[in-house]
């Protein structure tokens, strides 16, 4: 009789935290949805040739940590440096390189040595030497000793020469007119615009995976890039394009981690400086993560997007905690207790320790109410802005909230249970 | 909570529960509803814009090249309003001075410009932003500007920025000397993005501006007046008079400073500014130096070479190039200048006076 009470007190707390969880979500697309309305209103005309042409324009250096010498990276320095902008640089930084990798670099850019005194405003490993290439290409590659991803992005700050640092996440995909699009913001508001964040869903993939990923895509958008503006807590998501003030990282310290612990150091500094920093958020399509075309794909989306946030979320401070709490319950806690009351519940109503209409309850909080915010997302994306798909399509994609959260949700929730004590363990090793 | 009542309870809740989730799935579907007509009907107009453009385009080519036959437009005004109004301001950018009239009056005849000011005064901010966009670069022809009448003018007090800077646009497009100064006190208020629009379009005026209101403006005493009127006039890269740039080369504010710098490059200066940049290449900020060092190899003043030949041995490598280079700019003085130092102990000196040596030869 009391482990039938337990059990049943235990399923019900757990009901009442999804109902919590699921009304917290569903505010926050809303949130997101007038806040996209807002931000994608707020600007209609790039000015595009204008900021092309004019020397007032701040320059941008993009500052890229190159993770080695293979085709791909050298492909991406590639596309960098043929971004429009007026003036802009590319910073490639190269991690301790062999001399065969070094080679590589050398060949492909044409690069030649240049004495040249780097300032040491960030921590960073010593710079073995700096290269300029003797192409027409605006573009300067520091040689470091080793040392992880936050010194190098670090040199590449210390050797970057304009006051706007521009990052691209691993995984995006950009227009050439990112930078253009990016700089935007921060012109109309110089001196409390400290960074811009730049991203849109992209095209989904064909198949169920494809469409599961658009609705991932479609809430990650409204809720953690068009919420989290509107209430100034935005940090950067997968596939995003980012423009941050030089001195504002410098102010920071430099990078401890990857860019979201970056936001988060600009955030917590604004709340210790009570100075009105604001982070811009840039919902034209100018960047994008390519759709997840196969399980895997999904799968290590998912888990590398929990494990970065895990890791910088478990540094923060108690204040910063508070400010980023919705975000851990909704990453953090949702998963684990949701998974909990789905496994208490199958396994009371198979042994009869618990009601059927309590098992059922928890069905319909975590099947049902997911459901909802699923379609949500989709037609609070597309009632925001079309994204182009025809009307039979839409209607598939709101379809797909069904085998979404029957099945793919629940594996889901593991996956990011995964991710979290993957993340927690990668800070611990660090 | 009693026992008994629990299954009850439960059940209640659970039907609370699943009568609250199809409320909100019947709300999102009459919503999803509205998203997808609206999705077909937009998919419509592209596809029916992608159709008519090609003709619409290739019609207006042969329009704007002297052509009279402006049938296809008056047949379509009615059925593609929007299109024929998209491809007339594509052109926009690409065609000056009778084409560009060709252009306007073509919409003019059309009753686009009518329209477009009627938009311009409409609550929607995009239809008002769009409107303005349109008849600011129509009122460069004459019978546009009598048909906009005071359009332009009301709506640089509009609420929204894009509206008051195409507003503004158009105003330098079209009005006379009257309302230029009023715009170039609105290029140099804070806010970035209108300078640098404006900037661009008040180019041409730079002259009449650099008589009186950048004048009054570099004499106002305000920092941030005087910094963004130095980045307009660097922008502008022009040739202006500029009464004593040395109060601005000796500034206590460092980005002026550096603009005063950047600006000394192009603009003719007095002999105190000269003084002063020859003073500046003995200063103790290292950009400041460098940024002196180019603005006298521009200048060619051949009285700071021994100057120049100080920090060529001095400096390290980046700003070795630079001397090397404003000596170079400097024959004959500057090259004997440069081949003694090619001989120097010092590599430093050594490789940019030689770099710099072979560069200007070569390029003799």
């Amino acid at each position: 009789m009391e482990l039938r009470f337990a059990l049943s007190f235990t399923v019900v707390a757990l009901v009442i935290a999804l109902a919590v969880f699921v009304g917290a979500g569903f505010d926050a697309l809303l949130k997101g949805y007038f806040e996209l309305r807002r931000s994608l209103r707020a600007t209609s005309y790039d000015f595009g040739a204008v900021l092309l042409k004019s020397p007032i324009v701040p320059g941008v250096s993009v500052v890229f940590a190159a993770p080695d010498a293979s085709p791909g990276s050298r492909a991406r320095v590639r596309r960098l440096l043929d971004l429009h902008f007026g003036k802009h640089e590319v910073v490639v930084v190269l991690n301790a390189p062999t001399e065969s990798e070094l080679d590589l670099w050398v060949a492909e850019f044409h690069l030649y040595r240049q004495e040249r005194v780097v300032p040491e405003d960030l921590p960073a490993a010593a710079i073995r030497a700096c290269y300029l290439s003797s192409d027409p290409i605006r573009m300067l590659v520091v040689e470091k000793d080793p040392g992880g991803v936050p010194d190098a992005l670090n040199a590449g700050v210390n050797a970057a020469q304009y006051p706007v640092i521009g990052l691209v996440d691993g995984e995006a995909d950009f227009i050439p007119e990112v930078l253009l699009r990016l700089i935007r913001p921060m012109l109309g508001d110089w001196d409390q615009t400290v960074a811009v964040c730049g991203v849109a869903p992209g095209p989904p993939a064909p198949g169920l995976v494809g469409l599961i990923g658009a609705i991932e895509s479609a809430r990650l958008w409204l809720v953690r890039c068009a919420a989290f503006s509107a209430w100034n807590k935005l940090l950067p998501v997968p596939g995003a394009c980012m423009l941050v003030k030089r001195e504002a990282v410098c102010s920071v310290g430099g990078f401890r981690g990857g860019t979201t612990e970056l936001f988060l150091d600009l955030h917590a500094a604004n709340r210790a400086n009570k100075s009105p920093w604001r982070i811009a958020f840039v919902a034209s399509p100018v960047s994008f993560r390519p759709a997840a075309a196969t399980w895997d794909d999904l799968r290590r989306q998912v888990k590398s997007d929990q494990r970065e946030l895990t890791a910088a979320l478990r540094d923060l401070g108690s204040g910063a905690g508070y400010e980023f709490f919705g975000l851990f319950c909704s990453r953090g806690l949702r998963p684990v207790l949701e998974t909990a009351a789905c496994v208490l519940a199958v396994a009371g109503w198979i042994t009869g320790l618990i009601q059927p209409a309590l098992a059922a309850l928890v069905l319909v909080t975590s099947i049902g109410a997911g459901i909802v915010i699923s379609v949500a997302a989709v037609v609070l994306r597309e009632l925001a802005e079309s994204s182009g798909m025809a009307p039979g399509s839409l209607a598939a994609l709101c379809l797909t909230a069904i085998p979404e959260n029957v099945g793919y949700r629940q594996i889901r929730n593991l996956w990011l249970i995964a991710g979290l004590f993957g993340g927690a363990a990668a800070k611990k090793g660090k | 909570m009693t026992w008994p009542a629990a299954p009850v309870l439960a059940q209640a809740l659970l039907y609370a529960a699943m009568a609250l989730v199809g409320v909100h799935l019947l709300f999102l579907l009459a919503l999803l509803g509205v998203a997808m007509f609206r999705a077909g009907r937009l998919r419509a107009r592209r596809a029916a814009a992608a159709a008519i453009r090609p003709t619409l385009h290739g019609a207006l080519v042969e329009f704007l090249a002297g052509g009279t036959d402006d049938s296809i437009f008056r047949r379509l005004i009615r059925t593609n309003r929007a299109d024929i109004a998209d491809s007339i301001m594509l052109f926009q950018g690409t065609v000056g001075g009778s084409a560009r009239d060709r252009l306007c009056g073509l919409a003019l005849d059309l009753g686009l410009v009518r329209q477009w000011c009627e938009e311009g005064r409409s609550r929607d901010v995009i239809r008002r932003r769009a409107a303005l966009a349109n008849v600011a670069f129509a009122c460069v022809y004459e019978p546009c500007r009598r048909v906009a009448g005071e359009l332009l003018l009301e709506a640089l007090k509009d609420d929204d920025e894009e509206v008051r800077l195409s507003a503004c646009r158009g105003v330098l497009l079209a009005e006379g000397e009257a309302q230029i100064k009023r715009l170039f006190e609105l290029a140099i208020q804070p806010n970035l993005l209108t300078r640098i629009v404006l900037t661009e379009d008040l180019r041409r005026h730079a002259l009449s501006l650099a008589a009186g209101p950048v004048r009054t403006a570099l004499r106002s005493g305000e920092a941030k007046r005087e910094r963004a009127t130095l980045d307009i006039l660097v922008a502008w890269e022009r040739a202006i008079p500029i009464d004593d740039l040395r109060e601005f080369l000796e500034h206590r504010d460092r980005d002026i400073r550096v603009l005063a710098f950047r600006l000394a490059s192009f603009v003719s200066v007095n002999f105190d500014s000269r003084l002063a940049l020859v003073r500046s290449l003995h200063d103790s900020d290292a950009g400041i130096r460098g940024l002196a060092i180019i603005a006298v190899g521009r200048q060619k003043m051949v009285e700071a070479i021994p100057e120049l030949a100080l920090c060529l041995r001095r400096e390290g490598l980046q700003q070795a190039r630079q001397a090397a280079a404003a000596l170079a700019a400097m024959p004959p003085q500057g090259w004997r200048t440069l081949e003694e130092l090619s001989m120097s102990p010092n590599p430093v000196t050594a490789l940019a006076a030689g770099e710099a040596l072979k560069r200007a030869r070569m390029e003799a």
